[in-house]
This record gives C-alpha cells, sequence and structure tokens, in this order.
C-alpha cells in the first residue's frame, strides 16, 4: 500500500490490515487447506457449508437491485412456494444452518487469480505451506438460511464463474471464426471413380 | 404416583418442572450447535479477501433525463498482489420523495478482472425509464463480495430540455402591386 492520496473517485482494492493479505503463497495454501479438509469433514458437513455459503452470498446479493429482482421475481411465482416447502420438510434450512457458511466468491476469486499468478510454479515447489485458519473472520452470522437466499446466490456464483472464466480466456481468444485445414494432394480424378 | 402433563391437574407442580427441563435442555442443544457452529467457522481454512478503500469523501454522480442513459464512473486500483475480480452492483435508488428505482444496469460492464498494480476505469451504465419522476435519487455502488464494499451514489434525473423552438422567420409577404396610376 502506498502512501499517497488518491483521486477522490478511485478507489483501492487492499488486503485486510490484521491478515496475511492474497498472495500466491497464501492462494495456494488455502487452496491445499480447503482439499485437505475435506479428508477431515463429513460430507454432510461439507455440502451445508456451501449451501449456506450460497444463502450468505444470496443475502447479500438481495441488497442490490438486480438481485432483489430476481428475488421478487421467484417470490411471485410457484418456485418460492414449492422451495420453501422442500427446505423445511427436508430439513434442509435446519441442516444448513449447523454449518458455518464457505466464503464461496472469495474462495473462486482466489482460485482463478491463481491461474494467471506468474510464480505458480515456484510457490507450489514449497508446498507444504501452512494454512491460516479462519479465526474472527470465520464468524458465523446468525441469520437462518432461506429457500431464496440460496436460489439467488446460486445465481450470483453461477454468473460469476462464468464472467471469471470468459474474463481468462479473452486475452487469447481468437477472433478468426474459419480455420483451412492443411494443403491436401488433389484427390485422383477419373471416369472409373466416378 | 402418577404424572400429569395436563396444567391444571392433580401433578401441575412435576408437569411444569418437566417442561422447564425439557425447555432448558432444548435451549442447551441449541446454544451447544450454535457454539459448535462458530467454533467450526473459526478452525475453517481462511479465504484471504479484498478490503475496498474509498478516496477521501467519494461519492458517484450522474445526471440524465428520463429515456436516457445516466453513467456512473469509478477508477478502481488494485493494490493487492494477485488479479482481482471487481463486480460493480447498484441497489435500489430512493428519492427525497419516496420514490425506489430499481436501476436496470448494461450487463457489458458486469465485472472486470484487474491485474495487480493496475488502475481501470469502470463504468456503470444505468438506463433511466421514461415514467420516473424527476428528482435526486441516492444509494449506492455495492462491489460485490468485498469487505466494506459501499460507495455512495447519487443519481439526478432532471427534466428533458424543452422542444427546440422554431427560429423565428418573417413572414414572406406576396411583392405588392403597384396599381396603376
Amino acid at each position: 500500500m502506498t502512501g499517497s492520496i488518491p483521486p477522490a473517485n478511485r478507489v483501492r482494492l487492499i488486503d485486510a490490515p490484521d491478515e496475511s493479505g492474497r498472495s500466491t503463497a497464501t492462494l495456494v495454501a488455502s487452496l491445499a487447506a480447503r482439499l485437505s479438509t475435506l479428508y477431515a469433514v463429513s460430507g454432510a458437513a461439507a455440502v451445508g457449508s456451501i449451501v449456506a455459503g450460497f444463502a450468505a452470498l444470496g443475502r447479500e446479493a438481495s441488497r442490490t437491485a438486480e438481485g432483489a429482482a430476481i428475488r421478487r421475481a421467484l417470490e411471485k411465482s410457484r418456485v418460492a412456494s414449492n422451495g420453501a416447502a422442500l427446505w423445511s420438510t427436508l430439513r434442509i434450512g435446519q441442516w444448513a444452518s449447523l454449518a458455518p457458511p464457505a466464503p464461496l466468491l472469495d474462495q473462486l476469486r482466489n482460485d482463478m487469480a491463481l491461474l494467471l499468478a506468474p510464480n505458480l510454479e515456484e510457490t507450489l515447489s514449497l508446498l507444504p505451506i501452512p494454512g491460516e485458519p479462519a479465526g474472527a473472520m470465520g464468524a458465523v452470522d446468525e441469520t437462518p438460511p432461506e429457500f431464496l437466499d440460496c436460489m439467488v446466490g446460486m445465481w450470483v456464483h453461477s454468473r460469476e464463474t462464468i464472467t471469471a472464466i470468459e474474463a481468462l480466456a479473452e486475452p487469447t481468444r481468437d477472433a478468426v471464426t474459419v480455420m483451412r485445414g492443411p494443403d491436401r494432394p488433389e484427390p485422383p480424378s477419373g471416369s472409373i471413380l466416378r | 404416583m402418577r404424572v400429569s402433563n395436563e396444567p391444571g391437574g392433580p401433578t401441575g407442580a412435576f408437569a411444569e418442572m418437566f417442561r422447564l427441563q425439557a425447555d432448558f435442555q432444548a435451549r442447551l442443544a441449541e446454544e451447544t450447535l450454535r457454539y459448535l457452529r462458530r467454533l467450526q467457522g473459526s478452525v475453517m481454512p481462511a479465504a484471504p479477501g479484498t478490503v475496498v478503500m474509498p478516496g477521501q469523501e467519494l461519492e458517484l454522480r450522474a445526471a440524465a433525463e428520463p429515456g436516457a442513459k445516466a453513467e456512473l464512473g469509478v477508477e478502481v486500483e488494485n493494490l493487492q498482489r494477485v488479479h482481482c475480480m471487481v463486480t460493480p452492483q447498484l441497489t435500489p435508488l430512493v428519492s427525497a420523495a419516496g420514490v425506489t428505482w430499481f436501476p436496470a444496469t448494461d450487463p457489458a460492464t458486469a465485472s472486470r478482472l484487474i491485474a495487480p498494480n493496475v488502475i481501470e476505469r469502470l463504468t456503470v451504465s444505468v438506463a433511466i425509464p421514461q415514467e420516473l419522476p424527476i428528482g435526486e435519487y441516492r444509494g449506492a455502488l455495492l462491489l460485490q463480495g468485498f469487505r466494506k464494499n459501499s460507495l455512495p451514489v447519487v443519481v439526478s434525473v432532471g427534466a428533458p430540455p424543452p422542444p427546440a423552438a422554431r427560429p423565428k422567420t418573417k413572414p414572406v409577404r406576396s411583392p405588392r402591386r403597384r396599381r396603376p396610376s
């Protein structure tokens, strides 16, 4: 972080002051820790954490105009009542409320950033890099996850995934739409082959 | 001894004690699960995130007429060591008269991947509905997924200018004929 004063209409994206920040090493450590945690937790806990993460993401996205519009549209249809019925009868909400929400958007962005890191190979040679626990950042929001939160969260996550993959491909995307095959010798011609 | 759960029964005191005991156990189980959830949340692997640090007194402003497009521009500087995906999203905007407007933004400016130590200008284009009452609409631009991610926004929707007045031209008079003297 530099000490200069930014122009008035500029925002800066910085690391959280009390964390080690986003670097190739910390992102590799985070991904490795996530993968190794899968061996230590049950499938129900892992998937419950993802469902809770979608719900937390959807709750935040519902504050935006687009998220609110999607949510209102779903609320008006049968989707909301059927979804809520499944959510409560199969106790999906209760199950998701037992797991801490996974920070899905951060994880997605961090994994995408690793794919563009210029020093990834050197960093991978340093493994194992000790992972950092979430600590206070893993403080759980007590709001019970709802069906529509989860739906909106899945929408946001899917859209972000598509956009991120397109952005990764964009610099090297080929504008050529017609490709010629390799030169081949002229096929034999004659009346017998007709 | 017969124990009844009926509130007014002969063993009402026992029933009350059992009810309190059941409530206590249920509450204890609930608090234990909540504690375990918090504990699990604190030991789960960290996902390093991004904090938004806005410029001093940053307020994004735009002005347009109904039926036109307003453009909100903001520069984003990535001071992190790796690429950062930025997704700006507008919240509903509210006028002083109590009108709530859910702005539709241009999907072409939905997200941007910003390299480390690079400054990019994000422009969020907002179509102003024809039926939107004139006024000043306030809300926020959220950089989705970041911490402290809210930037205040003001969109002024003004009256369209009156139709251009026709240039005044002198009426062409037909040439007078001179009366024969």
